[in-house]
């Protein structure tokens, strides 16, 4: 800390100890009602000097994405930790729908030709099914060679993608053993589904008003307006 | 005499009343949806006097002749004749209570009346796989409600002489009717008409009387959505494979069944190789699959020998209700919100934060859809307090999707839509009864002349051009309401488990 201390030009000791809380904070950042508890400095006391060591570009603040009324601070040169920035996902602090949504699209035409393949070149039912999972390693490796992500995507970043196709219904996890007892993660793509419940094919099966649906009542059957543009189609 | 406590003897009454009414809290729970349904139906099938019997019935469970009498304003003759006509008809049961002086009590036939928007699924079955004449017997045997073989045949022969030009003999139709017996759709039954009605010594017991089974067109349906399903989610060959175990044994005994009967693995090869001989190297694989899937439709009951498979129909009654749901929300309220659902349906009990985390969604929206569907009863709130004083921020809310109650709520909506759909059928066919009827006679008057020999372009026409077009339209409005009911009723069948559990 001495050699902080020699970067930043002189410091008194609030300075110092305020600086080595956020230090210690890593890359996770601190809150600043926490830095008064350890500090035990007065707030006003607490401002002055963190405005003092950011305008030293000893520390800045970040605000976390989850949390956009926080603010945590942490050393100028650290990295701020993925839960802050929500990761890949987030640049700034806006959420990028629509690199996610492209990404995920890749991934599952990634697995689907996979599929298709196994499918293909092996005739045996279980051989194919074998053949066409992969695990999160190849698809990062995959999105790595598309190249249309800014950043690397870390393992975890990738698993997300994968098991938010999952919950889309597009695609099926199974584990396996691995190497050294480890459970592995694999995934493939389901054949597609087609099926629509028969209730949404009418209009009454995904009308919002339904519960006030009454014959001879302001809402009824037969002077409902999704009914008689269903009629007319 | 001492005076008993009368909190203690009227808690004590209420609960052995409960008790001997056990039907009323099940009604009670009954959706005025049902309610509507039924007696829309019995209106349409057999006028408003039996609507209005039907519905007294439906709001005074467990009637006696005397209540409905009362309640409906009717004399008794129009009452006994309306119930004989409900029994009949199987919208309305019996029973005798009562040891000393036995008295009738009438019901609602739930399970058997909402059956009726399935009948054109039925009829379309037979004739699917037994011909356009075995059609006209069920049909016959279904507007009859409980019937003798000789009243349908007759009735068959008749509706067959005046449509079509070949003659059919009376032997053949015997025959045809022995068929549709011996496959399970028509059963025999003792069940007569309301014996209040017809003095016991009058009824005919030399003609066995019989009524359509509907539990066999339930074993079937399951059977056909179950053999698609697999196709849809695996392959041809799978579903190949689980057609052949479901005919090995292929009970009659009905719909209840959680499990089938057991299948050997040499059973599958034999049925595979006279089906589908070139899946017969990949069956031991193609069981492997069904059986390792997580779905747990096709389970190995046994190891030695090659295995003993069944199928599970208690799993695949789930895992299609749930498609089902997932699919209605997915329509309803758009894709991004069916991934929030499924996660919470796949987690069983999650945070708010953690569904925003594995959504891969902003985590505003996913809030915002998360207390969408909590707004729409799709999802509900438990909360899991940490501290004694119950603080809201010291607290756990954990969102899970009811299944159980989903399906009974979107059963109801089913019910609804059904009903609607057939108010909107009534008031167009209504406006337009005129025409309809100017139709009919046009059609009898063609009859007539081709029977008669003149060609049907001699005649005149009897309807104007802006009257055909009308009535074409009218027809088609008909044709997209009766097309939509099917689409419904494919959903009543998903909800309610082909026909095992109906809606309490």
């Amino acid at each position: 800390s001495s050699g902080i201390n020699a970067e930043y030009g002189g410091m008194n000791q609030e300075e110092k100890i305020v600086l080595k809380i956020i230090e210690e904070s890593g890359n996770k950042g601190i809150w600043v009602k926490d830095i008064r508890f350890k500090s035990n400095l007065q707030l006003t006391q607490l401002n002055k000097v963190l405005k003092v060591l950011e305008s030293k570009k000893a520390i800045k603040s970040v605000r976390p994405v989850n949390d956009s009324k926080k603010k945590v601070y942490m050393l100028y040169d650290s990295k701020p930790d993925s839960s802050l920035t929500g990761g890949a996902w987030y640049n700034q602090s806006d959420f990028e729908t629509e690199f996610v949504d492209i990404l995920g699209r890749q991934v599952l035409t990634f697995l689907q030709r996979q599929r298709a393949h196994a499918e293909v070149t092996h005739s045996d039912p279980m051989a194919a099914q074998r053949n066409m999972m992969v695990d999160i390693k190849q698809v990062k490796n995959f999105i790595s060679q598309l190249g249309i992500s800014k950043v690397e995507l870390e393992e975890e970043e990738v698993k997300q993608i994968l098991e938010s196709l999952v919950f889309d219904g597009f695609v099926c996890r199974t584990y396996m053993l691995g190497e050294g007892g480890k459970r592995i993660t694999f995934y493939r793509a389901i054949k597609h589904q087609p099926l629509t419940s028969g209730l949404s094919r009418v209009p009454c099966g995904v009308c919002p008003l339904l519960s006030q649906c009454t014959p001879g009542g302001q809402v009824s059957p037969n002077s409902c307006v999704y009914m008689k543009e269903w009629l007319m189609f | 005499k001492a005076v008993v406590s009368t909190q203690s003897t009227g808690a004590q009454n209420l609960d052995r009343f409960l008790s001997q009414r056990s039907e009323v809290t099940s009604y009670s729970r009954m959706s005025t949806s049902v309610h509507q349904l039924v007696v829309s139906l019995a209106d349409d099938l057999f006028g408003p006097i039996c609507a209005k019997t039907v519905s007294t019935v439906l709001q005074n469970c467990n009637s006696t002749l005397k209540d409905i009498i009362e309640k409906t304003g009717f004399d008794r003759r129009t009452v006994n004749q309306c119930l004989c006509v409900l029994v009949k008809h199987r919208f309305i049961q019996y029973e005798e209570v009562g040891e000393k002086q036995p008295i009738t009590r009438y019901t609602i036939d739930l399970g058997h009346t909402l059956t009726l928007p399935l009948y054109p699924l039925f009829v379309s079955m037979v004739k699917e796989h037994h011909g356009s004449i075995a059609e006209i017997i069920l049909e016959e045997v279904l507007h009859q409600g409980i019937t003798t073989k000789d009243a349908v045949l007759e009735t068959c022969l008749g509706r067959l002489a005046s449509t079509s030009k070949e003659s059919i003999s009376m032997d053949s139709l015997k025959s045809l009717f022995d068929v549709l017996v011996s496959r399970g759709y028509i059963e025999k039954t003792i069940q007569d008409s309301d014996p209040t009605y017809e003095p016991p010594a009058k009824k005919n017991r030399t003609n066995n009387l019989w009524r359509v089974n509907s539990n066999t067109f339930y074993a079937y349906l399951r059977d056909v959505h179950l053999i698609d399903f697999i196709k849809n989610r695996f392959d041809d060959g799978a579903a190949d494979v689980v057609s052949v175990i479901l005919n090995i044994n292929s009970q009659l005994e009905g719909d209840v069944a959680q499990v089938s009967s057991a299948a050997t693995y040499d059973q599958i090869l034999h049925g595979l190789k006279s089906k589908k001989a070139e899946l017969v190297p990949f069956a031991k694989s193609y069981l492997d699959v069904l059986v390792n899937s997580d779905m747990g439709i096709v389970k190995m009951i046994e190891e030695f020998g090659g295995g003993s498979f069944i199928v599970h129909f208690g799993k695949f009654y789930e895992e299609y209700t749930k498609h089902h749901i997932r699919s209605i929300v997915k329509e309803r309220f758009g894709l991004k919100c069916h991934r929030v659902f499924s996660i919470v349906v796949a987690q069983k009990m999650i945070e708010q934060k953690q569904v925003a985390e594995l959504a891969l969604l902003p985590y505003k929206d996913a809030k915002e859809l998360l207390y969408g569907l909590y707004t729409e009863n799709f999802l509900e709130l438990q909360e899991l307090h940490r501290t004694p004083d119950f603080s809201p921020l010291r607290t756990f809310y954990l969102f899970h999707a009811p299944l159980e109650k989903l399906r009974q709520k979107l059963l109801s909506t089913c019910y609804k839509a059904v009903f609607n759909l057939m108010e909107v059928r009534k008031r167009n066919l209504n406006e337009n009864s005129r025409l309809v009827e100017k139709s009919l006679r046009a059609d009898a008057a063609v009859l007539q002349a081709t029977q008669k020999g003149i060609p049907p372009d001699q005649l005149e026409d009897i309807l104007t051009r802006s009257e055909k077009q009308q009535l074409a339209g009218c027809m088609r409005l008909v044709k997209t309401l009766d097309l939509g009911e099917i689409s419904v009723v494919d959903t009543i069948l998903a909800l309610t488990h082909f026909g095992t559990t109906q809606i309490s």
